[in-house]
């Protein structure tokens, strides 16, 4: 790429047109912001499966039954072991956006699955928008805006990128 | 007794999170484009602070998917949303992470809007 002469803000469009975190300068981190949100992304289907198992099997009840009598419950249940599946491959996409993003600033990105959930909600199971619910989308919405807006101090990350 | 497992659940998910962050600091990070994708993989896997994370991480869920069964959405939510201003608190302590105005608020705006949703 470095053989012909392109301009820096083609090649901040090309980076995001060509969603690849591995050409990334040290100083952007657009990138890792967006694998960040593709691993919540994958980590909420992983939710919803789980709550799908968990529902199938009629709940877990700790005080009832032996412990190992639930445990082997929830993790013979095909959704559960599915959504296992995806958690680690969400875990590992979220190792690596820690390798590159402060803590403080990657977790809260964690409340955007509120907002999947609820619109997976009214997509598949025809919940109601209410008002209040769309007032709490707009705020999780900004309170992410926010601390995206919030620099990365680079000396907390692990590695820098080349 | 539901609220117990939901505040273990809590305290594992943050100490979970914490114990990832500080093995990942420890293997000097991953990125799988400087290629020895295997090594990598194997560093991570033997470093003892991401194995011990993960496992608590995972108990975290089953003590979280315990809790939700018996409580009620809209009195678990707004109180696992605690961890949003634990990992604030904890990352500054323990990693030197600077908190500034935009991730207070951040938090602030985000526990509202969990608040608004499971009060609906």
């Amino acid at each position: 790429m470095s053989k012909y002469f392109i301009p820096d803000f083609a090649k901040k469009f090309w980076v995001i047109y060509n969603f690849n975190p591995y050409i990334m300068t040290a100083k952007s981190t657009r990138a890792y912001k967006i694998l960040l949100i593709i691993g919540i992304l994958i980590g909420t289907c992983a939710q919803l499966l789980m709550k799908k198992g968990v529902e199938s099997i009629g709940g877990v009840h700790l005080a009832d039954s032996p412990l190992i009598v639930e445990i082997t419950k929830i993790f013979t249940n095909p959704y559960v072991i599915i959504g296992l599946f995806v958690i680690a491959v969400s875990s590992i996409i979220w190792l690596h956006v820690l390798s590159h993003l402060d803590l403080s600033f990657a977790y809260p990105f964690v409340s955007i699955s509120y907002i999947i959930i609820l619109f997976f909600g009214w997509l598949v199971f025809h919940e109601s928008v209410t008002p209040l619910r769309i007032a709490g989308v707009a705020l999780i919405g900004s309170g992410v805006i926010l601390i995206s807006k919030s620099e990365v101090k680079k000396e907390s990350s692990g590695v820098q990128s080349s | 007794m539901p609220f117990i497992l939901l505040f273990t659940s809590i305290a594992f998910a943050i100490t979970g999170q914490l114990l990832m962050k500080a093995g990942i600091l420890r293997v000097e990070g991953i990125d799988f484009s400087r290629g020895n994708i295997p090594g990598q993989m194997l560093r991570l896997v033997t470093c003892p602070q991401i194995i011990f994370g993960l496992v608590v991480f995972a108990v975290s869920m089953i003590f979280y998917l315990a809790a939700i069964s018996k409580l009620d959405i809209s009195m678990a939510y707004p109180m696992v949303s605690i961890n949003y201003v634990l990992i604030q608190i904890f990352s500054k302590i323990f990693f030197h992470e600077k908190i500034n105005l935009y991730r207070v608020f951040g938090v602030l705006f985000i526990i509202s809007g969990v608040v608004l949703i499971s009060r609906s």
